[in-house]
């Protein structure tokens, strides 16, 4: 059968109502339920969602693990029911928690037999393993063998198999969990480095860390249930829960020339608060500050406020944009917090 | 790097990327076997005691057999072919430990999802797996043939060498084939398998005609020789490692060879089939491939 070019404007990832049924004990179990998702080349795109969400259901569907029982999926326009063989071409995939590999192989031995399965010649394939293991500074493990390696250094190793093949698509299914900090500060780095090289590389990334998600992605879905309830960037999805943008202003003193009453009148202005009444100094610095909570209908609002404070002779000391975390978000949107979620699935 | 920066013949690049020639899909099958066969020749023997227990157990094993038949004056070739099967059944058992089993680790230890989820072919990783399992096993029946006739003074004479190592070339790969088949059994059938494969150990031995030929089990022999590579390759190279013990065959060496590569063939077949099985249904059902969080 032949096999058209794909259209030159698709997706990195298009899935179009996806659904996916699991036949259990009980009866059959909803893992996701007609899933739509468009995600453009060269982004970092996150699943967030707590444990059963139905994040790695997906991710198994895209990277050729699983089939979908409706709907479909394409990764840069190749089918990943009907084109299998060429999306694992062009694909890897990093699972958190990820064992895999043969013990009594070295680190370097175990990503030369990964650079064989990924199909490119011997030479080229062992020029990349070295590539990796200087890219992820684990040269003083390369001779070490697998079993005697931490869990931080046998997943940077994962990672290092992962980008051998130089994927355009890259899954990464909680790829810290169990990290320490560091190590997980290495493996996002890395990301984003591998990211910059190749202009078009294309990350999906699960996690239930808020923070992972706000500091890596381009974009987040929020998934919960098998279902996206919601969509965007991390900006978009915090303005969902704060409508207007907050600023925290603080000076010296509030001079006498200008009372709450005139800022709220200026333009673009919704309301101003005093927040921190008792002038306690949060900067450590000795004298007493005065916080005022700022609502404005844009950002650029902020610059009237300031030219006022100033025109006053207030003294400034600090502006600092008040966001709401993703965690809010996420409450807002799914009716309780992720741990929470994964407290319920553990039960 | 945002969407807009992307270059526009990206998706064309892409495609060409995942456009595989004939030659490059034999280099790396190629390839992929050789990189699945190094574990099991090299790092196997970074592990000191797993090479003694394969040693010394099936040594000690075959020590019981040969002063069994030197307590009942049993003429000499006996004692050399005990030898000669002791160092077949360490290939039996590499299928049965390291062949049907192997998938079931391979899905337990997560390696499973990585070979699925990249451009390699199962039967590529089983072909691998059978390739390195044979050249580490062959050191060791080395050892074994080496030893027991060190030790018991065994004797050999071989009129047809070419004739021996082509029997015990098909021999293996009619055993490994069948592994990957039982691999796919195993896979599926889940610890119940390995409980079987426990239990069949001892009348695989009989069947095989190992420690006696499948000659004096009459209908079974013929029913053993039929479907058990190991009796056919066990029962021809007695024949021809040991002309005085000729007559103790059941059929000639060149039908028994004719068996060997039809075995080979069939169990083959039968190993793609099972194998493209399991890929298919592990991606239906979700658990078959992955290993369970």
């Amino acid at each position: 059968m032949a096999i058209s070019t794909p259209a030159a404007s698709a997706a990195a990832v298009e899935v179009s109502g996806v659904g996916r049924v699991f036949q259990a004990k009980g009866g059959s179990v909803t893992a996701l339920h007609n899933i739509d998702l468009r995600i453009e080349p060269g982004e970092l795109f996150g699943l967030l969602g707590p444990n059963g969400a139905g994040k790695s259901t997906l991710i198994k569907i895209l990277s050729t693990l699983l089939l979908p029982s409706s709907g479909s999926a394409s990764i840069f326009g190749l089918d990943v029911v009907g084109d299998t063989a060429r999306v694992r071409r062009i694909m890897n995939l990093v699972a958190g928690g990820d064992f895999s590999g043969y013990g009594l192989l070295t680190a370097r031995e175990q990503l030369a037999m990964f650079a064989q399965f990924y199909g490119m010649p011997y030479a080229e394939g062992m020029r990349r393993v070295d590539a990796q293991i200087e890219a992820f500074g684990i040269t003083d493990i390369r001779d070490r063998k697998i079993s005697a390696l931490s869990t931080g250094q046998r997943q940077k190793l994962n990672f290092a198999r992962s980008f051998l093949n130089e994927p355009w698509m890259l899954f990464l299914d909680e790829p810290t969990i169990g990290l320490d900090v560091s190590a997980a500060r290495d493996v996002r780095e890395r990301v984003r480095a591998f990211q910059a090289e190749q202009p078009g590389r294309t990350v999906l990334l699960t996690t239930h860390y808020m923070a992972e998600a706000d500091e890596m992605c381009d974009r987040i879905a929020i998934v919960d249930h098998g279902r996206i309830l919601a969509q965007g960037t991390p900006t978009e999805l915090k303005r969902m829960v704060q409508k207007e943008t907050l600023f925290i202003v603080g000076v010296d003193e509030l001079p006498a020339a200008v009372s709450l009453g005139t800022l709220r009148e200026l333009p673009g202005v919704i309301s101003v608060v005093v927040r921190d009444a008792d002038g306690a100094d949060g900067n450590g610095v000795g004298s007493p500050v005065t916080r005022l909570a700022i609502a404005l209908r844009e950002d650029a609002a902020l610059g009237g406020v300031i030219s006022a404070l100033a025109a006053a002779g207030a003294h400034l000391r600090e502006i600092s944009k008040s966001e709401p975390t993703l965690e809010e978000v996420f409450v807002q949107l799914v009716g309780r917090g992720i741990s929470e979620s994964d407290s319920e699935q553990a039960l | 790097m945002s969407a807009a920066g992307v270059s526009k013949d990206l998706h064309a690049r892409i495609y060409a990327e995942t456009e595989w020639s004939l030659s490059h899909k034999l280099r790396h099958a190629a390839q992929s076997v050789v990189g699945r066969a190094y574990p099991r020749i090299f790092g196997m023997s970074r592990e000191p005691s797993w090479l003694f227990f394969d040693l010394v157990f099936p040594t000690l094993g075959m020590c019981s057999f040969v002063f069994l038949l030197r307590s009942r004056g049993a003429d000499e070739a006996w004692i050399s072919a005990t030898i000669l099967a002791s160092a077949l059944l360490t290939f039996w058992t590499s299928v049965i430990w390291m062949m049907a089993g192997q998938f079931r680790w391979e899905r337990d230890s997560g390696n499973m999802t990585l070979y699925i989820t990249a451009p390699v072919g199962l039967g590529s990783i089983a072909l691998g797996m059978a390739v390195g399992g044979a050249v580490g096993m062959a050191f060791r029946a080395g050892i074994i043939i080496l030893g027991g006739s060190l030790l018991f003074g065994a004797q050999y004479e071989i009129r047809e060498p070419l004739l021996l190592a082509l029997t015990m070339l098909l021999g293996i790969a009619a055993m490994n084939a069948l592994g990957v088949c039982l691999a796919a059994v195993f896979l599926v059938s889940g610890r119940e398998a390995d409980h079987l494969g426990d239990l069949l150990n001892e009348p695989m031995q009989l069947l095989g005609g190992l420690f006696a030929p499948v000659r004096s089990l009459g209908i079974f022999g013929l029913l053993a020789i039929g479907i058990l590579p190991l009796a056919p390759a066990a029962d021809a190279m007695r024949q021809l490692a040991l002309p005085q013990l000729a007559a103790t065959g059941l059929l000639p060496v060149p039908v028994e060879l004719g068996i060997l590569a039809v075995m080979f063939v069939v169990f083959s077949l039968l190993s793609h089939a099972s194998l493209a099985y399991i890929e298919r249904r592990g991606r239906a059902d979700g658990k078959l491939l992955t290993r369970a969080d």
